[in-house]
């Protein structure tokens, strides 16, 4: 048991919630949080998808991290991927095919996500298949957590509503607020990404 | 064991091979298994994707084959040129035939007006879009609409699949003055009349592309349709027309009703035509025995002029509700 939560797991799995976080130390996955942070919703399900794709691909390279050959070992990483968002989006449609229709959008953007070959790249191929699986899940949340932050005040500003209700009242509309269109459009993701980023780095005065 | 040389270029390629194999056998292997189900789960997606146009939302999976059957009466298919494929259902065509085949489902909606479903497939920003929109018998008012796309940008373009969108839709006029299709999907707040729809904030493109759907493809289905003049055999048009305001002598008559809204003649022609189950031989039944239709000029007020489906000429109906009326 002391091996399985040691502190050099532990460390994989919390060091990408904060001082490594993917998307502010190492600005990865940047294309998807600009894609969909519009909302919150679409947000928590590219997360929660990253975290668990990033999980099992780490898991998998790991396993066979020692029979890789190391010319080809991108395009093997890029097929362990492939293969496994299409075996899971095909499960999906078979088994709970709201969450597939809902998915369907992503996959194209899960296989493509930086994040994901990253951590393929940086970590699965020379560590063992527990702390990467760890990793996986570390850095899918680190993902997650951005992304939120940004849908939180993309959707906010820009549409009024949380998930879809509305939360800016009535009466704030009849004493002439208006939504931020602007923050509906994709380059006011990086603009929200910067402050985030800003706020981490002057709380965390060692990275500066 | 032995150590194998992992970087020589016969264990790549053999790795690679091996790989690429054995990922192809298990992804068909998925497929193939989980077909079926999938099938399945796409065929009671697309009937509640149907019914969403008839305004009936959020049903549980299992509810919807029962509401289906019992809000969707008769379908047909046409042909662009306006025959009707003998013994095809229209469910059965899929959305990209759409455009060679026209698929009409005759329904009822939540509330229990009749309506024809017509399945649209248009283009967006990413890729394609569809929808089902719910029209009187006439074509003359949306009664429900539903969306819905393959990759449009999440939170802006996938909002079309929405219900705040797509309720928009209900009550409009589908034609413009010009007797033309006019109802499309403008840019929000630029709205100038009735059949200009608000679009998505920040998603021009999908707006447009929706609008563009809309507007083309009902136009289309009038076209096959022959602008609204039944044509011989498609149980469809019969029934429809006979919802609507008769049948040879309807186009006029609906537009005419259209303008007076409230017209008194209309409804009990639609019946006399009901009867007969037939547009062609409608007009002919509606002479003989529908009391509401014309037998001579002196029957119509303004004009003077019978026509053999036993409305009045269009210059006396138009704008004259007694004319209209037959009183």
């Amino acid at each position: 048991m002391s091996q399985i939560f040691s502190k050099a797991n532990m460390e994989a799995l919390t060091n990408p919630l904060n001082l490594n976080n993917p998307v502010l130390i190492q600005v990865l996955g940047i294309c998807s949080a600009l894609a969909v942070t519009a909302q919150l919703e679409p947000a928590i399900v590219m997360g929660l998808s990253v975290t668990i794709i990033t999980a099992f691909s780490n898991l998998i390279i790991s396993l066979i991290r020692k029979s890789i050959p190391n010319r080809i070992r991108i395009i093997v990483q890029l097929v362990v991927v492939a293969a496994l968002v299409t075996i899971v989006s095909q499960v999906l449609k078979a088994f709970a095919y709201d969450v597939s229709v809902q998915l369907s959008v992503y996959v194209g953007l899960i296989i493509t996500n930086c994040i994901l070959m990253g951590r393929l790249e940086a970590f699965a191929m020379m560590n063992k298949p527990w702390p990467s699986f760890l990793d996986g899940i570390g850095n899918g949340i680190g993902y997650a957590i951005i992304l939120v932050i940004v849908g939180f005040f993309r959707e906010l500003l820009g549409a009024g509503t949380l998930f879809g209700m509305q939360v800016v009242p009535d009466w704030c509309y009849e004493h002439g607020y208006v939504n931020n269109g602007m923050m509906t459009m994709p380059a006011m993701s990086l603009i929200i990404v910067g402050c985030v980023i800003w706020a981490h780095r002057a709380y965390n005065k060692d990275l500066q | 064991m032995a150590k194998i040389n992992t970087n020589s270029n016969v264990y790549t390629i053999c790795y690679a091979a091996v790989m690429v194999v054995l990922v192809a056998f298990l992804l068909a292997f998925v497929s193939s298994a989980l077909k079926p189900a999938q099938d399945a789960n796409v065929a009671i997606d697309k009937k509640s994707q149907i019914l969403a146009s008839l305004n009936v939302r959020g049903l549980a999976k299992s509810e919807v084959e029962a509401k289906y059957n019992e809000l969707i009466q008769e379908t047909c298919v046409m042909t662009p040129d306006g025959q009707v494929l003998e013994g095809e259902d229209a469910f059965g065509v899929e959305t990209k035939e759409i455009g060679e085949k026209f698929p009409i489902y005759k329904a009822k909606t939540a509330d229990g007006a009749d309506a024809l479903v017509l399945p649209l497939k248009g283009r967006g920003l990413w890729g394609g879009l569809w929808g089902y929109v719910a029209v009187t018998p006439d074509m003359q008012q949306v009664l429900g609409a539903f969306f819905n796309h393959e990759s449009e940008t999440a939170g802006l373009g996938a909002l079309i699949k929405d219900e705040p969108f797509q309720s928009q839709f209900i009550g409009r006029p589908v034609m413009g003055a010009d007797g033309k299709v006019a109802l499309t999907v403008v840019k929000k707040g630029a709205s100038e009349s009735e059949t200009q729809v608000d679009g998505v904030t920040g998603a021009t493109l999908t707006s447009k592309g929706v609008g563009e759907m809309v507007q083309g493809g009902i136009q289309q289905y009038l076209d096959v349709m022959g602008g609204a003049k039944p044509a011989a055999g498609c149980p469809h048009k019969a029934a429809g027309c006979a919802e609507a305001d008769g049948c040879e002598g309807c186009p006029q008559e609906a537009a005419g009703c259209a303008e007076t809204d409230g017209c008194e003649g209309c409804p009990q022609e639609a019946a006399g035509c009901a009867e007969t189950e037939g547009c062609e031989g409608c007009p002919q039944k509606a002479d003989a025995d529908a009391p509401h239709k014309c037998k001579s000029g002196s029957d119509c007020c303004k004009s003077g002029t019978c026509d053999k489906s036993g409305s009045c000429g269009k210059p006396g109906c138009d704008g004259d509700k007694a004319c209209c009326g037959h009183k």
